[in-house]
């Protein structure tokens, strides 16, 4: 349903006049009534991907499919489909809803621009039964924002999003501004969405423990790249980066007698400037693995499981996998060709 | 839904309505202080305008000619023993006419040319801020002596010229917070569900410019008021024997010899005057602070 | 407290504990509407311990810790109670005094570095000022500031003292403020929620730093945080808030094995957990009542799948539940409906 392709996003450094590349040459696909996961830190380009899905921004190269149709490049006015394809959950429900507009009417004027009821009776039960949707009563819809708590802000933000009937949501860190207690309550409101309305999800977050519990498909990036891709229950629960191994170790599990038994050394470094990222792979500067061709070498994502992607050189080798896109370890050694990045076929 | 109820909790914190902030105007010391002179005078040019002055502003009698305050003219006679009270209330409605009429245009068309500039950026932005840097750079008072001689006097033209030469003023304050607000979460989500730029302009910047534009609103109008007054001072205003406050000033000055009054009284008027709305304006700023409009 | 039932002990003893590094007894804070943010909060940290604040945002955690340091914002006042640092109540204490017990008894470091740093003044000087006022000279302040610097990890420790804090990363500012707080050795930091702003690996490093300071110096550390993994990973002993309150307390393995209020197992539900399957996360219906607006009775009450006839009227006090555990809940966990 939704294929990214070689997509790569740069934005003018002032001072140094060079582009920092928040997105550099991610590809992924989702199929429709899939969740994919996107986790990183920050600077990974995760919410960049995001924007770029909804084109909040346009990828600089690369191409963006979305039910067949190409968005990149295309003229905003000529996006009236995507507007009622796809839309975006914010992170901030404080903020991405107008102060100044009651609950209902923020949600009826989306009805109104995408003519989805006439107006009158029609359109107020419309209110009411997507308020109904995310779990409101229909009161809610005289409301102010300033009147509602950060849950039911982020819920009026779904009902509003889901108003347009769109098959694919970018949530981009819905949770993260909200209380432990909310985020049960909206990730269960999710679900069901997703199962009632046969949506399909692009889910951002920085938090491993939600993206595994909600998500069908984890990607996980590192400075504009994704470092490794597959089911939640690799990525998750095996993974194989040595990045998303770190990213495991740095997150404190809620069970004291889990945590006694774990190594939680921290790696080292901070997380470089991505608008000067390290040469060859990305990580190498904080890698407990790394090697001389890490240093040199960009690493592919290269097949190492089932639909489970890794960009890895040194995980790649002990699977018998070359990073150069070959699977026979005992074959010629050749430099791969950072400019070839291979994608799995 | 079995988690309406969950989910129609108590509301989060109680945040003050913005509808009492005009009220709380009057309770900061320069805000009522404004207001009262503001509204006197509104009041006074307001019965000026219904002809409920005490004499004809024009009336002329020659056996009063420049008589000091008395009770019968409580604020003296010119050189044509006019009634300088009745004149003072008829400049008033000349002077708060192009005021108002000059300042409508230039918040018009400078919140707009702000909103387009804040809010298409880039090369559009740029163009629309060296033009306003240009205009900008020339002192008021020429620049409206300028554009009053090329069309003509008269209040209409006067208006016109000083409502020009305030354009700038409004550009700036309109594109200051668009800037900021282009990328507030609830813009952007009004992009991505598919919004039209007229709508995103209109309905969801706009008003969001009010209280920076209401301040600004009351500060040019004092401008507008010495503006207008230096340009009848020159002769380029309010055309006589139509009274202005700036023409008064003008005429007293030759008959500071015959009547002191005549030069002082239409002074401290616009001196109260100006004084009035700025007092307003900052008393404005007070309560409407865009920075704490969330 | 009313009714108490004779038959249970309260947690926590009315008498402040002598041995403890910090005493707080039935703390009531007031907020400017007169209203009680914090009302009867005990709670005991011994020297070298670790102790874990819990609960969601406006549980009054963050207030709590801020009157040990007679910190409070503007119209936020102590109404009630004691608080006994090294023995010395700090609740009525002067200024002058105050100022001496901040910094060198106990220190504190918050959520967002950038605000708690001077951003016009170097980091050095920022450290150095804490070694001045307390009466250090001014050389003898630079080296210290430059060797706790060191201390806390920050690379090539005498150029980063003369670095502004817009010139360090996040993790760097948060290291630089962690220098600031322990320069004068205090024997209790109250460490609110330092990590929450950072991303995972850098948080990791932070947190690993206060906990290798802690081991080396000795010191009390009190972890002020939402985040429930956070205490499992570093907290001996936790304290769970709600509304004000203090809704269950003991050693964390034991909490987390065995919750003893409904809240904190509605918490601990509420996170998914990692390694098992991936069943709905337990919902707790409504929100935590604003200050002023607390129902009769238990304040979970209205909340509270476990609420029994009595908890509409009557406040739990901290009832002993055993293994050191106490919990505000009239209910005892081996009553509760599945």
């Amino acid at each position: 349903m939704l294929r990214l392709t070689d997509v790569r996003k740069g934005f003018p450094v002032r001072s140094t006049g060079e582009e920092l590349w928040a997105v550099d040459g991610v590809s992924f696909e989702v199929e429709r009534g899939e969740i994919l996961g996107i986790v990183g830190e920050s600077g990974c380009g995760k919410s960049t991907t995001a924007k770029l899905i909804v084109r909040l921004e346009d990828a600089t190269s690369g191409s963006i499919h979305l039910d067949g149709n190409e968005l990149v490049g295309v003229p905003d006015r000529d996006l009236g489909w995507l507007r009622r394809t796809a839309q975006l959950v914010f992170q901030d429900p404080y903020a991405s809803l107008n102060p100044r507009l009651r609950v209902g009417a923020a949600i009826a004027e989306v009805l109104r621009v995408h003519e989805r009821t006439r107006k009158g009776q029609e359109e107020r039960d419309r209110v009411n039964e997507l308020l109904g949707l995310v779990g409101l009563s229909a009161d809610f819809a005289g409301r102010y924002p300033h009147e509602l708590s950060g849950g039911q802000r982020q819920r009026v933000g779904i009902a509003r999003a889901l108003a347009v009937e769109p098959e694919l949501l970018v949530l981009d860190e819905p949770l993260s501004a909200l209380d432990v207690s909310v985020q049960a309550e909206i990730v269960n409101l999710l679900k069901r969405l997703r199962t009632e309305l046969g949506l399909t999800y692009v889910f951002i977050s920085h938090d491993l423990g939600m993206v595994r519990h909600l998500c069908d498909r984890i990607a996980v990036m590192y400075l504009g790249q994704i470092v490794e891709i597959g089911p939640w229950s690799q990525v998750a629960d095996a993974a194989l980066h040595p990045y998303t191994q770190a990213l495991h170790t740095a997150v404190p599990i809620p069970d004291p007698e889990l945590e006694a038994g774990r190594d939680a050394r921290p790696v080292p470094g901070e997380l470089p400037d991505p608008a000067n990222p390290p040469p060859g792979c990305r990580f190498h500067t904080r890698c407990p693995l790394a090697e001389d061709v890490c240093r040199r070498d960009d690493p592919p994502l290269v097949r190492l499981g089932t639909d489970h992607d890794v960009a890895c050189h040194v995980v790649a080798r002990e699977h018998g996998v070359r990073t150069d896109g070959s699977t026979d370890p005992d074959g010629p050694s050749q430099p791969s060709d950072p400019s070839d990045r291979a994608e799995h076929p | 839904m079995s988690d309406i109820a969950q989910a129609s909790g108590a509301p989060v914190g109680a945040v003050p309505s913005r509808r009492p902030r005009l009220t709380r105007l009057w309770r900061t010391k320069s805000g009522l202080a404004g207001t009262i002179i503001v509204g006197v005078a509104i009041i006074l040019a307001v019965l000026a305008a219904l002809g409920l002055t005490p004499y004809g502003p024009t009336a002329q009698d020659p056996t009063v000619r420049f008589q000091s305050p008395t009770a019968a003219y409580p604020l003296g006679t010119d050189q044509f023993g006019r009634d300088v009270l009745s004149r003072i209330m008829s400049g008033l409605v000349s002077s708060l006419l192009v005021a108002v009429s000059s300042v409508a245009i230039a918040a018009t068309i400078g919140t707009l040319f702000g909103l387009i500039a804040g809010f298409f950026g880039e090369w559009v932005d740029r163009t629309i801020m060296r033009i306003n840097d240009v205009f900008f750079a020339f002192p008021a008072i020429l620049l409206a002596l300028a554009i009053v001689s090329a069309l003509g006097s008269g209040w209409r033209n006067t208006a016109l010229a000083i409502g020009i030469v305030f354009i700038p003023l409004f550009v700036r304050v309109a594109r200051g917070p668009v800037l900021a607000l282009r990328e507030v979460d609830y813009i952007q989500a009004a992009r991505v569900l598919g919004f039209s730029r007229t709508r995103i302009l209109l309905r969801h910047l706009l008003p969001n410019l009010g209280s920076a534009v209401i301040v600004q609103v009351a500060l040019a109008l004092s401008w507008a008021i010495i503006t207008e007054s230096s340009l009848s001072f020159l002769g380029l205003g309010t055309q006589p024997p139509m009274p202005s406050l700036g023409l008064m000033v003008s005429e007293g000055r030759n008959l500071v010899g015959q009547g002191a009054w005549l030069l002082v009284v239409p002074s401290v008027a616009i001196v109260i005057v100006v004084v009035g709305l700025n007092l307003l304006g900052d008393g404005l700023r007070d309560v409407l602070d865009p920075k704490d409009d969330r | 407290m009313t009714g108490e039932q004779p038959t249970v002990d309260a947690a926590v003893p009315a008498e402040p504990d002598p041995d403890a590094l910090l005493s707080v007894r039935g703390l009531r804070i007031t907020v400017p509407s007169g209203a009680a943010a914090v009302e009867d909060v005990s709670f005991d940290v011994h020297p070298g311990e670790t102790l874990g604040v819990v609960g969601e945002s406006g549980c009054g955690k963050t207030l709590t810790m801020l009157s040990v340091m007679r910190l409070l914002p503007p119209g936020t006042a102590i109404a009630g109670g004691s608080i006994l640092l090294g023995g010395e109540d700090v609740a009525p204490m002067p200024e002058k005094q105050l100022r001496r017990l901040r910094g060198s008894k106990v220190a504190m470091i918050y959520q967002d570095p950038m605000t708690s740093l001077n951003p016009l003044m170097r980091i050095g000087d920022q450290i150095a000022e804490g070694l001045r006022a307390h009466g250090w000279s001014r050389s003898d302040a630079r080296d210290k500031a430059i060797e706790v610097l060191g201390e806390v990890g920050i690379p090539k420790p005498q150029r980063a003292a003369r670095a502004f804090p817009h010139e360090f990363s996040g993790g760097m500012r948060q290291r630089a403020v962690i220098a600031c707080a322990l320069v004068l050795d205090p024997e209790l930091l109250i460490a609110d929620e330092p990590t929450t702003a950072l991303d995972p690996t850098i948080q990791q490093q932070v947190i690993d730093l206060v906990v290798q300071l802690q081991r080396d110096r000795g010191m009390a550390v009190v972890w002020v945080t939402h985040d429930l993994g956070i205490v499992a990973r570093l907290v001996s002993r936790m304290l769970v808030m709600y509304a004000g309150r203090v809704a269950e307390a003991g050693p964390t393995r034991e909490v987390f094995r065995r919750p003893s209020h409904p809240y904190t197992s509605g918490l601990l539900g509420a996170l998914p957990s990692p390694g098992a399957g991936r069943e709905d996360l337990i919902q707790m219906p409504g929100a935590p009542p604003q200050p002023g607006q607390h129902p009769a009775g238990c304040p979970f009450q209205p909340r509270c799948p476990q609420a029994i006839e009595r908890c509409a009227t009557d406040l739990p006090p901290l009832l002993d539940r055993g293994r050191d555990q106490g919990a505000a809940c009239w209910v005892p966990p081996e009553d509760w409906s599945a």
